[in-house]
């Protein structure tokens, strides 16, 4: 023990040189992780100022869509029928208690989807042929 | 095997591959569709069923109503309004005034090709699938042929490849690519899926209920057909319609080695019908010894060729007196008759 504790200056030169890569190694990586997570985090923006674009611009149109025939029929009872409007209700009363900026909510997405359904309900009761797509996640037409 | 099946028609006139038949609630009609975007209606000419065998032949061709492949075709329970699915992202509803046939109505909402249509047993609801991955539900007022949407169900992950309703209840089942089969029911006034049944291995493509609708067969691209048990059809329990839970029971595999595409379960005789891509159909009967909840079946019958390419659907006729319809990628579809030996 006391062998190796009393090591000399001499070995500790000799020692920084052997092990320079390995250091340099370390340095580097250090250095590059600082720089990687910078371009990760603006990565990570980017991806989630879009996909937060799309979700709040969806999320928009329905509130918007809603709103405007809520208006509409409140002007002109005859424009829609009883149960029309309450699903028009529905709808409404789903977009209002959805947390839009609560993505980890558990039911988000579950939520977000049935926000669609009931959309593609309404829009149809209402004989409007209107609807959110998203131009990117669109399939190519292939069937069986 | 202990049966026989007969073929004593085969009809010839569609242009393209032919995707589904189906019987009018009667039995007297048989109706099929597919690539050629037509229907057509086949009958006898005598009055009894009796001449079920012999002179069949084409009694109108429904066209102009559909720009794409028709998929499938459901009769209403009273037998007057017929509902046509298809590619083009439609459903037709057609009613027969004595032996002319009207588009009265058609059904819009579904984003890409609708698969699969279906009659409530009570005639005032209709479902529709889709590749879009939906199921649509439709409230019918037959007085003013009005249709309203009730509900949309998004809740498979693939494309919606069939839909069935229950025999007498408010229940109704799809399959999907997806490998599972969804049950919905209505609660609160709001459409939902109450179970999932998972166990194949690959897309499920046909699904059918035993008449007392305790029971579900299915079919699937892993070859085999498995029966389903309603463990709690009372919904008991608690009472709560949510504890719905389906089991499957039963595995039937090894009798065919492609792909089944229809499965028709006949709620007379209680005979299962299977067809595939291996060009045969194969006729299934439960044992008579066995408990409920374990049951075995036995193949009766089996006709290999029964048409030269992919057999896409089967059917019984539902006056039960045997008959049994098929069609597929040849163009043809075949009438057979089921006997017992």
């Amino acid at each position: 023990m006391a062998e190796l504790t009393g090591a000399t200056p001499d070995e500790d030169i000799f020692d920084s040189i052997v092990m320079a890569e390995e250091r340099f190694h370390e340095e580097g990586f250090s250095e590059g992780f600082a720089a990687g997570k910078i371009a990760g985090d603006q990565e990570g923006f980017k991806m989630g100022q879009v996909k937060g674009r799309q979700i709040g611009s969806e999320y928009g149109f329905y509130l918007g869509f809603v709103a405007t025939w809520l208006q509409l029929v409140k002007e002109d009872p005859g424009l829609a029928k009883k149960n029309v409007v309450k699903t028009l209700d529905a709808l409404n009363a789903m977009l209002a208690s959805f947390k839009v900026n609560d993505i980890n909510n558990e039911s988000y997405w579950d939520d977000l989807k049935k926000i669609r359904d009931k959309f593609k309900q309404v829009a149809s009761l209402l004989g409007v042929k209107l609807d959110f797509t998203d131009e990117k996640t669109q399939q190519p037409p292939m069937s069986f | 095997m202990r049966g026989n099946l007969e073929n004593v028609a085969s009809l010839t006139g569609h242009l393209d591959r032919v995707w589904h038949v189906s019987w009018n609630p009667d039995g007297k009609l048989l109706t099929s569709c597919g690539g050629d975007k037509t229907i057509r209606v086949w009958g006898t000419h005598s009055k009894s069923n009796e001449g079920q065998g012999s002179d069949w032949t084409c009694k109108a061709v429904l066209q102009d109503g559909h720009s794409r492949t028709v998929r499938r075709i459901s009769w209403s329970p009273c037998g007057s309004l017929l509902a046509s699915a298809s590619f083009d992202g439609t459903t037709c509803i057609w009613s027969q005034k004595n032996a002319e046939f009207e588009c009265i109505t058609t059904l819009e909402g579904h984003e890409n090709e609708v698969k699969s249509v279906c009659w409530s047993p009570s005639g005032s609801l209709l479902a529709t699938c889709s590749r879009d991955k939906s199921v649509w539900i439709w409230e019918v007022d037959h007085e003013d042929d009005d249709y309203q949407c009730v509900g949309v169900l998004s809740v498979h992950t693939q494309d919606v490849k069939n839909v069935c309703w229950h025999p007498h209840k408010e229940v109704l089942a799809s399959c999907s690519y997806d490998n599972t089969i969804k049950i919905f029911q209505e609660e609160d006034d709001d459409w939902c899926c109450v179970c999932t049944l998972t166990g194949h291995e690959a897309t499920v493509w046909g699904i059918s209920f035993d008449k007392t609708g305790t029971r579900l067969a299915s079919c699937s691209d892993d070859n085999t057909v498995k029966i389903w048990q309603d463990c709690n059809p009372d919904g008991q329990d608690g009472g709560s319609s949510r504890k719905t839970s389906w089991k499957c029971i039963c595995t039937l595999s090894g009798y065919h080695t492609r792909t089944i595409y229809d499965i028709d379960w006949c709620k007379h005789s209680g005979l299962l019908a299977t067809c595939s891509g291996d060009d045969t159909i194969h006729v299934f009967q439960e044992n008579s010894v066995g408990s409920s909840y374990k049951p075995g079946f036995s193949l009766m019958a089996c006709v290999t060729n029964a048409h030269s390419e992919d057999i896409n659907s089967i059917r019984w006729n539902p006056n039960g007196d045997g008959f049994l319809a098929s069609c597929g990628d040849d163009g043809f579809v075949k009438v057979w008759k089921y006997s017992q030996c």
